[in-house]
């Protein structure tokens, strides 16, 4: 046990009261990775403090710990209001008066509003489940934070909005002192988040303390009391945030990583041609973009429509190029993919291969006629059928290939596939089903999938995530080579390191548009991340010279 | 990560004895319905030696065949993560069409106007299920309500007697000592088997049953693959029933009411998941021959009837909660929590066929 850092102390007790939150010593260790670090963090009541840092570093095992979710190595310490918090049991959380709200809202869809507000602790008389009892409570919560949700309306048919407000009257309701929220307002609209902010300013004048988890630096400048930094698992910084600026914040999440990302970008990107005006590139998609060689890109989309925010005017990738999408979660990366691969549903747009106009492809297989596959990110619901084996899972995406008349070749089909896994350094056995194989090794069956089906274009979603740093080196080697074929490849990855490392351009990914084109030299780590969360350090001439803390 | 299989297998190598009994257990798990049919089989034939003799057998075959026939084509719906519950109402459906038309065609005609129906009514079902996405329990039962609902009007509820030989002949003519029914069911289970297992067709099968999802993404063209799926699910139960109707020279509208259960006891027994993805068509004939020596073993061990329809309830349960029992132990064992490294040395214990 050691003593409160002094990072704990930031904004002073108030007189007399235990802090609403106290962390000390917290460790929290996932088989092969520490996901805190021994972290200690007090915040006082009534503050609203904001938590920051990269994905992975920390923050949401400590919503998770906070909420009673996850369990923290045994030696910490965390209470709550100063009673130790048991830890693992939700409803013990609950008790305490704290109040988490998830990035997934936890709604029964079928239910009323007012039912979801109510639920596991439904108003009754007597065994019978008093509706008129909870239509007066909904009405008075709802008039008290100045939300108008109808009470009868099904959970399913509100919207995002509604249903976190819905979160917001189920915290009132069980008068929680303490409300965490995990990124709230990421599929929000600015109206929608206007009515938010405003509901967590009635609640703060009645004392409600708030932790925020947030990538949108604008809404933590504007809410926060205090933001606290992490990084890799380990507090970098808590300061009030007058003391604080986006750029000083992005530098701290940043720390040195900086220097080597910088050389990274440089070893690994394309020689820059002509730049074009980084002004004009912040319109939308930007201007045309020399394709290499002068060739017409392989493959190009324009007005890509999808769902209510994807928005991008312009898309293109070259044969041998590979383009990297970097953006938030929830930014629209995942969904511009799938669009393009024809897998999802009303998608629009324009779609030219090789400079011939085709037909914007309505379904999957309509897009595999054009060669564009996807690699989806959810392996295992998505990707994978997992009680086969590996090689029956690499040869599924063309069974014809392996087949003479309908009937497959059991040699060739274990041939081909063997000689495709080995070529991804995939180090699993062969004849398993796939859902004993590591992470890594799924990802590579998924890899060796596509390359025997050889589409032209390839878009890969998070192909590296929740493996480990072996897996994900050959996974982003494989995308060089592959890149090296002549296949044209978009990916994503929320590792922004890996993203520069192995793209020819990175095109950044905000709020469902394209906000800026990155090539060569100009794809630096300060330069994606500022642009990741539309902060202004590009108008820096030199990101050394932004202040940091 | 890169250990993993070596981690597994070589502390096994290392102790013959416990690898003996590590392949004994993969071989009881994998075979062991096998065994308990010998079992079964041991028992009733110590009792009532009869029970094994040439023509018993065959005469068990040919009484099955159309459960079998129906089997086989039900095993591809149930491993494509679908139900067929529709099967007795076409069955019975058929043997009145079969009967019905003999009467004014040529029996042949007849015969291929009767698959006619089964095969329509199977494509409506596969389209009702993947274009209105109508759940396949509830489509089947209720095509299944539909089919027999037809035969009854076409019927008026009393049995079409046909009294042409050419019409029993379909299901009496004897090929070597087999008859024809227990031909085709022994054809459509080779067949069916090697088509599940070996081709393109088969293997989709499989892949849209694991994970539809992935299949989809693959370019497996799901909707059509389910489609001849169901297809060919309607069109063998209208084979059995045709087989049936001509084995008892009648079309009935409530011919061998609740054969759907038997068809789908026989798989399950087998050891086919109901969620999809995993089964082989050989274990649907041994869950074929328990079910057929449980009814017919038990009739000759004189067991009382109706306390057989008890103990068959109760096998299938036994059945159903030792499948996902042996499946839970290995899925628990996969890494769920999201960072996951490669610690988990997790042996392939579970072979796809």
């Amino acid at each position: 046990m050691s003593f409160v850092t002094s990072e704990s102390m930031v904004g002073g007790p108030a007189a007399g009261l235990p802090p609403a939150v106290l962390v000390e010593d917290v460790v929290k260790t996932y088989p092969g990775t520490q996901a805190l670090k021994g972290v200690s963090l007090s915040v006082p009541p009534g503050e609203f403090r904001a938590l920051v840092g990269e994905n992975g570093s920390g923050k949401s095992t400590l919503v998770g710990i906070l909420g009673g979710k996850t369990v923290a190595d045994p030696g910490g310490r965390v209470e709550v209001f100063g009673r130790a918090l048991v830890q693992g049991n939700p409803s013990s959380a609950a008790h305490a008066g704290v109040a988490v709200i998830h990035q997934e809202l936890l709604m029964v869809p079928q239910l009323s509003a007012m039912e979801n507000v109510f639920l596991g602790d439904l108003p009754t008389r007597g065994p019978v489940v008093s509706r008129r009892q909870m239509r007066r409570e909904y009405r008075r919560l709802a008039g008290r934070a100045g939300i108008d949700v109808p009470p009868d309306a099904l959970a399913g048919g509100l919207s995002v909005a509604q249903q976190t407000m819905l979160e917001i009257l189920r915290a009132l309701r069980r008068d929680a002192r303490l409300v965490v929220m995990d990124e709230p307002t990421v599929t929000l609209g600015v109206a929608e988040r206007e009515k938010l902010y405003e509901i967590v300013a009635g609640m703060r004048r009645d004392g409600v303390t708030f932790v925020l988890v947030s990538h949108d630096l604008d809404e933590v400048m504007r809410l926060a009391d205090a933001v606290t930094v992490f990084r890799e698992g380990s507090l970098v910084r808590t300061a009030p945030t007058a003391e604080w600026t986006k750029e000083r914040l992005v530098s701290a999440m940043l720390g040195d990583k900086r220097a080597g990302a910088v050389a990274a970008g440089g070893a690994f990107g394309r020689v820059s041609r002509a730049l074009a005006d980084p002004g004009t590139n912040m319109s939308g998609g930007g201007g045309p973009s020399p394709s290499r060689g002068g060739r017409a890109p392989l493959l190009r989309v324009r007005d890509v429509r999808a769902g209510a925010k994807v928005r991008v005017d312009r898309l293109e990738v070259a044969a041998g190029e590979i383009v990297g999408l970097a953006g938030l979660v929830g930014s629209g990366r995942s969904s511009l993919l799938r669009a393009i691969a024809g897998d999802f549903p009303r998608a629009s747009g324009r779609m030219e291969l090789e400079a011939v106009e085709v037909s914007w492809p309505k379904s999957v297989s309509a897009a595999l006629d054009l060669g564009i596959a996807l690699l989806p990110e959810d392996r295992k619901n998505r990707g994978l059928v997992l009680d086969m084996a590996a090689d029956d899972n690499v040869t599924l995406s063309d069974f014809a290939a392996v087949a003479r008349g309908g009937v497959l070749s059991r040699g060739r089909s274990r041939a081909r596939a063997g000689e495709l896994l080995a070529s991804v350094e995939f180090r699993g056995t062969l004849g398993g089903a796939v859902r004993t194989l590591s992470g890594g090794n799924q990802q590579k069956v998924m890899v060796a999938k596509w390359l025997h089906r050889a589409p032209r274009v390839l878009l890969i979603d998070e192909p590296t995530r929740g493996i480990d740093i072996g897996a994900k080196q050959d996974i982003m080697r494989v995308l060089e080579e592959l890149a090296a074929r002549g296949h044209a490849i978009v990916w994503v990855s929320s590792e922004l390191e890996e993203v520069i490392a192995v793209s020819h351009r990175v095109l950044i990914i905000a709020k469902g548009r394209c906000v800026e084109e990155l090539r060569g030299q100009e794809m630096t780590l300060d330069r994606v991340l500022a642009g990741v969360f539309e902060a202004d350090i590009d108008r820096h001439p030199d990101p050394t010279t932004s202040p940091a803390p | 990560m890169t250990t993993t299989a070596q981690q597994s297998t070589e502390p096994l190598a290392a102790r013959p004895a416990q690898r003996l009994s590590a392949i004994a257990r993969r071989t009881l798990q994998e075979y062991g319905l096998v065994l308990v049919l010998v079992v079964l089989v041991a028992v009733v034939a110590i009792r009532q030696p009869s029970f094994v003799e040439g023509q018993s057998l065959l005469n068990l075959l040919e009484q099955w065949a159309p459960v079998g026939i129906m089997a086989v084509a039900g095993t591809y719906v149930i491993i494509s993560g679908g139900f067929d519950f529709s099967v007795g109402g076409i069955f019975a459906l058929a043997t009145v069409c079969f009967a019905g038309f003999a009467g004014h065609m040529s029996v042949g005609l007849a015969f291929v106007a009767a698959l006619g129906v089964g095969l329509v009514l199977g494509l409506v079902n596969g389209v009702v299920i993947t274009k209105l996405r109508v759940n396949p329990f509830i489509a089947t039962l209720a095509m299944g309500q539909i089919a027999h609902g037809i035969g009854l009007v076409y019927t008026d509820g009393t049995p079409f007697i046909v009294e042409r030989d050419s019409f029993a002949a379909f299901g009496l003519t004897e090929i070597g000592p087999f008859v024809i029914p227990s031909v085709v069911m022994i054809l459509a289970f080779l067949i069916g088997g090697f088509i599940l297992s070996r081709t393109t067709y088969g293997r989709s099968i499989y892949a849209i049953g694991g994970n539809r999802e992935a299949a989809r993404l693959s370019g497996i063209k799901v909707n059509r693959r389910l489609i001849t799926a169901y297809a060919i699910s309607g069109l063998a139960a209208a084979l059995a029933g045709t087989f049936m109707a001509s084995r008892l020279g009648t079309g009935q509208a409530d011919a061998s009411a609740g054969i759907e259960f038997d068809v789908i006891i026989a798989i399950v027994l087998g050891g086919t998941a109901i969620s999809g993805g995993i089964g082989t068509m050989w274990r649907t004939a041994v869950g074929l021959g328990l079910l057929a020596v449980m009814q017919n073993g038990f009739d000759s061990l004189q067991i009382n009837p109706f306390y057989q329809v008890v103990i068959k309830g109760a096998v299938l349960i036994i059945a159903v909660a030792w499948d996902e029992y042996t499946r839970q132990r290995h899925n628990t064992t996969t890494p769920t929590t999201p960072p996951q490294p490669h610690t988990t040395p997790n042996p392939p214990t579970q072979t796809t066929p």
